[in-house]
C-alpha cells in the first residue's frame, strides 16, 4: 500500500547514528547516547506510560469539553450578527493573550488538582474551535439554506443539518489546531501546576539529574504526539471524505 | 471605522460589566479585581519599571526566535522544493518532532545550554520552525505548473524559478506560517520563562500569582496580551510591505 521512505529512514538512522557517536566520544554524563536513552525508555516504560496517560486525560476532557460549549457558541455568534457584534471583539481582545499567561489566575481560581490543569486547556483550545465555527458557518452559500426552506426544514433542521454538516471542514481545521494546543498545554500545565503526568516526570528527571530518563520521556511524547495528530488526520479524512471527494483532497496543515 | 467604534463598545461594555460585578461584591475581589484596579496596578508598575523590563525581554525572545527560525524554516523549505529527496527525507522527521512541545525540552536543555540566550534561542527556533517550514513547503511544491512552464520557457532555470516564481507565489501561505510562528513563539517565550524561572513576563506572572498579588498578575496579563497584539501588528505590516499586491489583489476580487 504505502511505499517505504527510503531517504527518511536513512536520514533519521543517520542522525541517530550521529547522536550515539557524539555523545560516546563526549564522556558527557549530561548528554548520554541513544542507546542508553532507549534503555531508560525500556526500564521505565511503565512510568511514562502511567504518566502520559494522566496527561493525555487531561488534554482529551479539556477539548471536549471546548468543542461542546465553542462549536454550538461559534456557530451562533457566525449565524446571529447581533451576538457576533457582541462578542467577536471580546474574543479578538482575548485571543491575543498566550495560555501560559493564564497558568496563574488559574491557578488562583482552580487550583493546582485537575481542575486547574483542565481550564488552561479548555482556554486553549477555545480560540481555534471557535474562530473555526464562526468562519465555517459564514462561509457557507447561502443556496444551501434555500434549498433547506424549500425542503421545509425549520430553522433547527436547517442548522443542525445543513449548516454544521456544511461548515465541518472548517471546524475540523479548528479542532485540529485545538488538538496540537491541547497536548502542548497540558504539559506546560503540569510542569507549572506540579502534581503529575508525564511534564513532572520530565520536572523529576531534571532534579535528580537523570538525563536519560527525562530524554526517554521526551521521545514518548513525541510519539504519543505523532500518534494523535495521526489519529485526527484519519478521523478528519473519514468524516469528511465526502468533502475531500469534491475538493480533491486539500491537505490542510496545522 | 464603524466596526472599530462598535468593537471599542462592546470592550468597554464588558469592562463596565465586569467593574461592577467586582463592586457590588457579585465575584471575589481577592481574586477578580476590577477592571480600574488592574489599570491603576499596572502604570504603578510601569512606574516601578520591573513589568517594562520583563515585557521587553520576552518580547525580544519571541521577536529574535521567530524571525530566525521563519528564515531557517524558509531556506529548508527552499532546499526541499528544489530537491524532491530533502523534502521525502525531511517531512516525516518533521512531522515527528513538530508535536513535540517546546515546554517538555526546557528542563533537559537548561543541562546543555543554561539558563541564558541559548536557551531561548533554541526553545523558540525549535517552536517556530515547523509551522513555517510546513506551510512554505506545501505552497513552494503547489505552484501552478503553467507558471513554472512559461518561467521554463523563457530560459529560466531551476534556481530562477525558484527565486522568482515559486517563492513569490508561495508568500502568501509563508505568511500564514509565520503569524503562527509569531504567536507560537511567545507562547514558547512565556512558558520557557516559567519554567526556567529567572526574568521575563513569564518569571513575573508566575512571581505575581504563587504570592498571592492577584492585581500584578492581572498587570502581567495585559502586558501578555499587548505583546500578542504588537507582535501580530508587526507581522501584518511586514506582510503588507513584502506581499501589498497580493493582499490588494484579493482585495478586488472579493470587494468587486
Amino acid at each position: 500500500m504505502r511505499r517505504l521512505n527510503v531517504p527518511a529512514i536513512v536520514l533519521g538512522l543517520l542522525l541517530l547514528g550521529a547522536w550515539e557517536l557524539a555523545a560516546r566520544a563526549g564522556q558527557n554524563s549530561f548528554f548520554p547516547p541513544f542507546s542508553t536513552v532507549l534503555a531508560a525508555l525500556w526500564a521505565n516504560g511503565g512510568v511514562i506510560a502511567a504518566q502520559i496517560v494522566d496527561t493525555l486525560r487531561r488534554a482529551a476532557i479539556g477539548l471536549a469539553i471546548a468543542v461542546a460549549v465553542m462549536v454550538p457558541f461559534g456557530a451562533l455568534i457566525g449565524r446571529v450578527r447581533f451576538l457576533g457584534d457582541i462578542f467577536e471583539p471580546l474574543v479578538n481582545m482575548l485571543r491575543p493573550i498566550p495560555p501560559p499567561a493564564v497558568a496563574p489566575i488559574a491557578l488562583l481560581f482552580a487550583g493546582t488538582g485537575d481542575a486547574g490543569k483542565i481550564a488552561m486547556i479548555v482556554y486553549t483550545c477555545a480560540f481555534p474551535i471557535l474562530i473555526g465555527a464562526i468562519d465555517g458557518v459564514r462561509a457557507n452559500h447561502p443556496m444551501l439554506t434555500n434549498v433547506g426552506r424549500s425542503l421545509r426544514l425549520s430553522r433547527l433542521e436547517i442548522m443542525a443539518f445543513i449548516d454544521l454538516p456544511a461548515a465541518m471542514p472548517i471546524i475540523m481545521t479548528g479542532i485540529r489546531l485545538a488538538v496540537a494546543a491541547a497536548l502542548l498545554v497540558s504539559v506546560i500545565a503540569e510542569m507549572l501546576l506540579t502534581t503529575n503526568g508525564i511534564g513532572v516526570y520530565l520536572l523529576r528527571s531534571q532534579e535528580n539529574f537523570r538525563i536519560a530518563d527525562g530524554l526517554a520521556g521526551v521521545v514518548a511524547i513525541a510519539v504519543v504526539g505523532f500518534l494523535v495528530n495521526d489519529l485526527f488526520l484519519r478521523l478528519d479524512r473519514r468524516l469528511l471524505a465526502w468533502h475531500y471527494a469534491t475538493t480533491g483532497g486539500a491537505e490542510g496543515q496545522g | 471605522m464603524l466596526s472599530l467604534l462598535r468593537g471599542s463598545l462592546s470592550i468597554l461594555g464588558f469592562l463596565a460589566l465586569w467593574e461592577i460585578a467586582a463592586r457590588s461584591g457579585l465575584v471575589p475581589t481577592d481574586y477578580f479585581p476590577a477592571p480600574l484596579l488592574v489599570g491603576e496596578t499596572l502604570v504603578a508598575e510601569i512606574g516601578r519599571g520591573e513589568i517594562v523590563s520583563a515585557f521587553v525581554a520576552t518580547f525580544l525572545r519571541a521577536l529574535i526566535g521567530a524571525t530566525a527560525a521563519s528564515l531557517l524554516a524558509i531556506a529548508m523549505a527552499l532546499l526541499a522544493a528544489r530537491y524532491a529527496i530533502v523534502r521525502r527525507a525531511f517531512d516525516p522527521i518533521a512531522e515527528f518532532l513538530r508535536p513535540l512541545p517546546p515546554a517538555a525540552l526546557v528542563p533537559l536543555a537548561i543541562f546543555f545550554l543554561g539558563l541564558g540566550w541559548k536557551l531561548y534561542g533554541f526553545i523558540l527556533v525549535f517552536a517556530c520552525f515547523w509551522p513555517v517550514y510546513l506551510n512554505a513547503a506545501q505552497a513552494l511544491a503547489a505552484t501552478p505548473r503553467v507558471q513554472v512552464e512559461t518561467a521554463r520557457s523563457f530560459g529560466y532555470g531551476d534556481w530562477a524559478i525558484l527565486a522568482h516564481v515559486r517563492l513569490p507565489a508561495a508568500l502568501p501561505t509563508i505568511f500564514i506560517g509565520v503569524r503562527m510562528a509569531a504567536s507560537i513563539g511567545l507562547i514558547a517565550a512565556i512558558a520557557a520563562e516559567m519554567i526556567a524561572g529567572r526574568d521575563g513576563l513569564g518569571f513575573y506572572l508566575m512571581d505575581a500569582g504563587l504570592s498571592l498579588r492577584v492585581p500584578e498578575t492581572f498587570a502581567g496579563l495585559v502586558a501578555a496580551m499587548v505583546a500578542g497584539l504588537l507582535i501580530n501588528a508587526l507581522v501584518m505590516v511586514l506582510r503588507a510591505l513584502t506581499i501589498g499586491w497580493h493582499v490588494q489583489l484579493t482585495r478586488m476580487e472579493a470587494g468587486a
